[in-house]
C-alpha cells in the first residue's frame, strides 16, 4: 500500500498547493481573503457546505455508531439534517437579506451592531470558543489516533496531529476563505467516492442491501430498533441532537457563512436540494458500512473495526485513497472553523477599529494551536463529543435569531441569560452541577428557556414600544 | 411553479412549515420511535427503519415544495461584500 500512499499522497498535497496558490493569486482585499469573493455558484457553494458539515465524524463516527447502537443513529443525523436543509431556506434568506445592510465581516461584529452591546460578540467569541476548539480537536485526533494504529512505526499519534495542522494553518493563512472552499469542493467529492466505494465493497459481500439489512435484523434486533443495544437513542436524546444539529447554521461561524458567500438567494435555494441528495447519499453509505461491521466485527474496538472495513479488506489503492480521505474529511472541517474563529476574532475588533486581516492570521495560528493541544490530551470518544460541541454553540442561537429576525436591537436580558446559560452548561460537563434536573437533561431545559426567553423579551420590547422600524438597525 | 402570486406563495409555504412540524411531531412519537419494536415490516425493514427513511424522503420533498415557493425572495439578489 505504501506505493499507492506515496503517489496518492503527493497528488492530494499537489492539488492543495495549486488551488491554494491560485485562490492567493486572486486574493486582492481584506473582503476576497475573508469572505472569498462571495460569488460562489451552486455546486461550488453545495460542496464545500456539505464538506464543512460533514467531517471525521461522519467518516469515521457513523459508521461505529451504526455498529454499536443501531437505527436511531439515521434518526440522529440524516433526519435531523433533513430538518437543516429545510430550515435553511428561511434562515439563509433572513440572514442575506440582513448582512445587505451591515458590511458583514463576521458574527460576531453583527451581533455586536445589531444588539448595539459589545457582550453579544464577546458572548458568541467565548461560546464559540470554547465547544469549537473541541470540535476542530476530535477532527484531528480521530484521524491521527487512527493513522497511529495503521503505521505504527511512521510516527506517534502527535506527530499526525501536528501534521495536519500545520498543513491546514498554511492553506488557510495563505489563500484566505477561497482556497478553503475550493479545497472544500475537491475534498467533498473525494470523501462521497471514497465512502461509497467501501460501501458499495460492503454490500456485496453481504449478498446485497435487503440481505444486509435482514441479516441484522435477524442477528441482531436490538440494533433494528431504539433506543439501541447501550440505551443511547432515547426520545431526549435524539430531540437535544436534532435542535443541535438544526442550529448549526445559525450558531456555527464556518457553516454560517457559506450561506452568505454563495452568489444569489436562488443558489442558496438549490443548495437547500441538493444537500438534502448529498446528505442522503452519504449517511446511507455510512449506515451499510456500520451494519456490516455489525455482522462481521461484533465486539471489536472501534480502531479494529474502521481498521478492518477501510484499510485491510480494501485494496492497496483503495486503502491509499482511504487514507487520504481521512485527511480530506478532518482538515475539510476543521479548516474552516479555524478560519471562522481566526475572522472572528477580527470582526470583534473592528468594532474597536483594527481592521488588518493580520489578526484573523494570528487567531488561526492561536487556534489551530489549541486545536492540537486539546488533540492531544483529550479522550476518544467522537461522535458524542461533537454532539456536546453541537450542543454547547446550540446555546448561542437564540440570540442570534433574534437579532436577525427583528428589525430592532434585542434588549441585553437575552445576551445576560446566554452567558448564563454557558456557564451551566460548562459546569455540568466538568460534573460541578447535575446533567438532569428531575426528568430533563439540562442541555435541553437551557435550550428551551432561551428560546423561550427570546420569544417574551420580543414580545414584551414590541408590547411596551420599542421602535420597530426596519430601517434602526441601518442606523449603526 | 411559475406565475405564482406572493399571496399564494406564502399560503403554499406556511403549509410546508406545517408538515415539516408535523413530521418533528411524528418522527419523535411511538409511531417511528416505539422502544424495541420491529413490527410492522415494510418488506424486509424493521418499523424504525422505514418509517424514518419515509420522514427523510418527505421532508426532501417538503424542501423541494419549499425552495420554489417561499416568498420573501423580491429583493434583487446582489454581490455580497
Amino acid at each position: 500500500m505504501n506505493y499507492w500512499l506515496i503517489i496518492v499522497g503527493v497528488i492530494y498535497l499537489g492539488t492543495l498547493i495549486t488551488l491554494s496558490y491560485t485562490s492567493f493569486k486572486k486574493t486582492k482585499t481584506a473582503e476576497d481573503y475573508i469572505l472569498g469573493g462571495s460569488n460562489f455558484g451552486f455546486i461550488i457553494g453545495m460542496l464545500t457546505f456539505a464538506a464543512t458539515l460533514f467531517s471525521t465524524f461522519t467518516f469515521m463516527g457513523m459508521p461505529d455508531f451504526f455498529r454499536n447502537h443501531g437505527i436511531g443513529s439515521w434518526i440522529f443525523l440524516a433526519v435531523s439534517d433533513a430538518i437543516m436543509f429545510f430550515g435553511i431556506i428561511w434562515f439563509g434568506t433572513k440572514l442575506r437579506a440582513k448582512t445587505k445592510t451591515l458590511n458583514y465581516q463576521g458574527i460576531s461584529g453583527m451581533l455586536i451592531k445589531l444588539y448595539k452591546n459589545p457582550w453579544a460578540g464577546y458572548i458568541y467569541v467565548i461560546g464559540a470558543f470554547c465547544f469549537l476548539i473541541p470540535y476542530v480537536s476530535i477532527q484531528i485526533q480521530g484521524v491521527s489516533i487512527f493513522l497511529t494504529a495503521m503505521f505504527p512505526t511512521a510516527m506517534p499519534s502527535w506527530g499526525w496531529s501536528l501534521s495536519i495542522v500545520v498543513i491546514m494553518i498554511l492553506y488557510s493563512e495563505f489563500g484566505g476563505l477561497r482556497a478553503i472552499v475550493y479545497i472544500d469542493v475537491f475534498q467533498g467529492v473525494l470523501l462521497l467516492v471514497i465512502i461509497w466505494v467501501i460501501a458499495y465493497g460492503c454490500i456485496v459481500q453481504s449478498g446485497g442491501v435487503g440481505e444486509i439489512i435482514r441479516q441484522v435484523t435477524v442477528q441482531q434486533p436490538d440494533l433494528m430498533s431504539v433506543p439501541g443495544p447501550k440505551g443511547l437513542f432515547t426520545t431526549q436524546f435524539l430531540i437535544v441532537s436534532m435542535i443541535s444539529i438544526v442550529l448549526i447554521p445559525v450558531t456555527q461561524p464556518q457553516v454560517l457563512t457559506r450561506l452568505i458567500i454563495i452568489k444569489s438567494e436562488k443558489t442558496l435555494r438549490l443548495m437547500s436540494v441538493g444537500l438534502g441528495i448529498f446528505a442522503f447519499t452519504l449517511i446511507s453509505a455510512t449506515l451499510f458500512i456500520g451494519f456490516y461491521g455489525a455482522l462481521n466485527y461484533t465486539g471489536a474496538s472501534p480502531e479494529d473495526f474502521l481498521a478492518g472495513v477501510l484499510l485491510h479488506e480494501q485494496t492497496d489503492v483503495v486503502a491509499a485513497l482511504v487514507v487520504v480521505g481521512l485527511l480530506a474529511a478532518a482538515t475539510s472541517t476543521a479548516d474552516s472553523q479555524l478560519f471562522a474563529l481566526g475572522a472572528e476574532i477580527r470582526s470583534v475588533l473592528l468594532y474597536h477599529g483594527r481592521s488588518s486581516v493580520n489578526y484573523t492570521r494570528v487567531g488561526i495560528l492561536v487556534f489551530g494551536l489549541a486545536s492540537l493541544v486539546f488533540s492531544i490530551i483529550s479522550g476518544n470518544q467522537l461522535v458524542l463529543l461533537a454532539r456536546v460541541s453541537l450542543t454547547g454553540t446550540a446555546l448561542l442561537a437564540p440570540m442570534i435569531i433574534s437579532a436577525i429576525v427583528r428589525h430592532s436591537p434585542p434588549g441585553k436580558v437575552i445576551v445576560v441569560a446566554t452567558g448564563f446559560a454557558l456557564v451551566l452548561f460548562l459546569l455540568s460537563l466538568v460534573a460541578f452541577i447535575p446533567d438532569i434536573i428531575g426528568i430533563i437533561r439540562l442541555d435541553l431545559l437551557l435550550l428551551i428557556s432561551l428560546g423561550l426567553t427570546a420569544l417574551i423579551e420580543g414580545k414584551l420590547s414590541v408590547g411596551i414600544g420599542k421602535p420597530t422600524g426596519a430601517n434602526k438597525t441601518e442606523e449603526i | 411553479m411559475p406565475n405564482l402570486t406572493t399571496s399564494k406563495k406564502a399560503w403554499y409555504w406556511k403549509i410546508c412549515v406545517a408538515v415539516v412540524f408535523l413530521l418533528v411531531i411524528i418522527c419523535f412519537s411511538p409511531l417511528v420511535l416505539l422502544p424495541k419494536e420491529l413490527e410492522p415490516f415494510a418488506g424486509y425493514l424493521p418499523r424504525t427503519l422505514w418509517t424514518s427513511l419515509l420522514v427523510y424522503i418527505v421532508l426532501f420533498l417538503c424542501t423541494i415544495i419549499g425552495a420554489i415557493v417561499y416568498p420573501y425572495n423580491q429583493n434583487p439578489d446582489k454581490k455580497q461584500k
